[in-house]
């Protein structure tokens, strides 16, 4: 798709001149857009499809940063012992979270495979949220493991995806939004300057310079192309709301709140009254919604406003695989367990289509398999957006050989996007395990200890960068790569020696999030050190381009007639 | 089951890749008439339907042809390696990906 690095801007006075046939012209814009629009948001597109790819596995990095966890806690729902654990919760939470703002008890599911009690205390004043505690329970369920380190886990990712850091969620999320929109820009127009989609579909040719990077990135967006352009889509969809809230607007005159009350009735919080009842025996419950759910696990119980007397409880069901996983409770009365929702929504096309969208884009109803593929396709995003930055570099790279060969320096702009590919590219992987091993390695009652984490993260990536400022060339690349590849296949090593499990006993206790994990950690590590093999010295003359390109201008040339004739041809 | 679906993707890629001229010439080192092409482009085309309705039938419409996606992503990576690095093992690759696949889906 990166045909166009290596067209010219269109000039209106050559289409003027008649120089340019209308559809040639189309061609040269659309080039030029896909090159300009691609090239404004790559990097912080990169790190939002990075941390997104991860947030696929994103409760089995919780897990893994929790090692407190590691032991004895994964297990399987069994329908069974369900009255027997809701009573033990609801004693445990009436003993421990008395006056808390809500309840929740969480069976194991497939993702999170382990059952706990969590409450959240009263926000305190001009806060929206209160602070949330989670305790697990062990299996057989006579133990409770409350001392589990501060860590922001699989989270961090998640909201790294779309809140980024260091800065108001809102101003990031309209920051996510403008490069989404970029990003669906850059790929219509790639799919349209790509006009041999199919006759290139299979073709890698490794080793002919720059052709086998403009090949990788065709290859990754290709084949993975009904996913980008989906993930595209669906996260513009995701915060559609807050993007164009006019409708809303004008509909509910302002009036946020009635929208979302009208649109979910029973996401809607109740507040309390402020007199004491006693709640309902929870497990009383319990036939009404087996009556309702048949044989489909819980999920979740949640008790809102526990011990007031406008308090309700609601009961989520696992939706497991159903693509359209809508999470609607089923409601009762928490005093005196009158039913009050069936967990039922009204059949909308509207909604459901929008359920369907987010569904898509979140994949939480996919297995394993699924997962990884999703995951897979999520690593093609990021080679695309990789490979489209570095042929740029490449492109403005061989249009100042000469200078550079003269001694002069390289332009500003040249330095930037070499800097920030380095730093982006080399760096995110290298970010991503400096922030692990500050999961296993920082004193454990350190103050702010979770924000650390992050910052690890955030201090590893500014540290490639400061060496971009000096320095950009191979070796540096070469660096950089080997550090990264090194640290995350000596992950495993890490958790061996940090954690009372490795990978060997988590194989034997079927703890395969945990498995996945380190498994995961060694593959990426060792493609990284692939990586950095192939990008020897000696076939490359300029000190930073990553592959040797052998005749820049025949090639600009080739693709330049290549286009045109295409365009002629359809005209 | 997943497994046996993605291998039959690979095989009908690879009689897709085999359909074009210049990957053909490289794997078996003659170039293809063009009925034999067609023949292997029709060939292909029908695989990637049955794979489509492998998985439709295996884990329902909606559910199917979200990880058919996925399956095609992951194959034709996978096509793309084998030409890429083992241009010429890919007939052996595809005998015993058949042979594999379809055991699988046997004791599946």
């Amino acid at each position: 798709m990166a045909r166009l690095a290596h067209v010219e801007r269109p000039f209106l006075s050559d289409y003027f001149a008649g120089k340019l046939t209308m559809k040639e012209n189309f061609f040269r814009s659309m080039t030029w857009l896909h090159t300009w629009v691609g090239l404004l948001v790559c990097w912080v597109l990169l790190l939002i499809f990075f941390a997104g790819t991860m947030s696929y596995y994103r409760h089995d990095i919780s897990l893994w940063t929790k090692p407190e966890l590691h032991q004895n806690v994964i297990q399987d729902y069994d329908a069974s012992q369900v009255e027997i654990e809701l009573n033990r919760a609801q004693n445990y939470l009436r003993l421990h979270a008395n006056g808390a703002r809500d309840w929740r008890i969480s069976f194991p599911t497939d993702r999170k495979p382990y059952l706990s009690y969590s409450w959240q205390t009263q926000p305190e004043e001009g806060q929206r949220r209160g602070k949330f505690t989670e305790h697990v329970v062990t299996q057989g369920q006579d133990q409770v493991i409350t001392d589990v380190r501060q860590t922001k886990g699989g989270n961090f990712f998640y909201r790294l995806h779309f809140d980024l850091h260091y800065m108001p969620a809102k101003i990031a999320r309209w920051i996510v939004g403008f490069c989404t929109m970029f990003m669906l820009i850059a790929l219509i127009s790639g799919i349209v300057i790509h006009k041999r989609i199919f006759k290139d579909f299979f073709s890698f040719r490794r080793n002919k310079g720059s052709r086998a990077w403009l090949d990788a990135h065709n290859v990754s967006s290709v084949l993975a192309l009904p996913y980008h352009l989906m993930i595209t889509y669906t996260g513009l969809v995701t915060l559609m709301a807050m993007y164009m809230p006019w409708a809303v607007v004008t509909a509910y005159d302002g009036d946020r709140k009635a929208f979302s009350q009208e649109l979910r009735p029973s996401r809607v919080q109740v507040k309390p009254v402020g007199e004491a009842a006693d709640t309902i025996k929870l497990a009383s419950l319990l036939p009404q919604v087996r009556e309702l759910l048949g044989n489909i696990p819980i999920r979740q119980v949640v008790v809102s406003n526990p011990g007031d007397k406008n308090s309700r409880v609601s009961v989520y069901k696992d939706t497991a695989e159903a693509v359209t996983d809508r999470r609607i409770a089923i409601i009762f009365d928490a005093v005196d367990g009158s039913l009050l929702s069936k967990g039922v929504e009204p059949d909308s096309g509207a909604q459901n289509t929008h359920d369907t969208l987010i569904a898509l884009h979140t994949g939480r109803f996919s297995e394993p398999v699924l997962r990884l593929f999703f995951f897979l396709c999520g690593v093609m995003g990021c080679a695309m957006i990789a490979t489209g930055t570095l042929l740029w570099a490449n492109k403005i790279r061989q249009k100042q050989h000469k200078l550079i060969n003269q001694g002069e320096k390289a332009s500003v702009g040249l330095r930037l996007v070499e800097g920030l590919n380095l730093t982006f590219i080399a760096g995110l992987p290298l970010a991503a395990s400096a922030f692990f091993y500050a999961n296993r390695l920082l004193p454990l009652d350190m103050l702010n200890r979770a924000q650390w984490e992050a910052n690890s993260f955030f201090i590893a990536l500014a540290g490639v960068a400061v060496i971009a400022c000096f320095k950009r060339t191979l070796p540096v690349w070469r660096y950089v790569l080997a550090l990264s590849g090194t640290s995350l296949i000596a992950i495993p090593l890490l958790n061996a020696m940090t954690s009372n499990s490795d990978l060997l006993s988590n194989i034997n206790q079927a703890q395969w999030s945990l498995v996945g994990f380190d498994s995961m950690c060694l593959v990426i590590g060792l493609s990284i050190l692939f990586a950095r093999t192939k990008l020897v010295a000696g076939i490359i003359k300029q000190p930073t381009g990553r592959r040797p390109v052998s005749h820049p201008q025949s090639m600009k040339q080739s693709l330049l007639t290549q286009t045109t004739a295409i365009a002629r041809k359809e005209a | 089951m997943m497994l046996s679906l993605l291998g039959f993707s690979y095989i009908a890629f690879c009689l897709l890749a085999l359909a074009m001229f210049s990957h053909h010439r490289v794997v078996l080192g003659k170039a293809p008439s063009e009925k034999l092409s067609r023949a292997l482009s029709i060939a292909g085309w029908i695989g990637l339907a049955l794979t489509y309705w492998g998985c439709i039938v295996g884990q329902g419409i909606a559910y199917g042809s979200i990880i058919y996606f996925g399956v095609l992503a992951g194959s034709g990576l996978l096509v793309i390696l084998t030409l890429s690095y083992h241009a010429k093992l890919m007939p052996y690759a595809m005998a015993l990906t058949a042979i594999f696949s379809t055991t699988l889906l046997a004791i599946s």
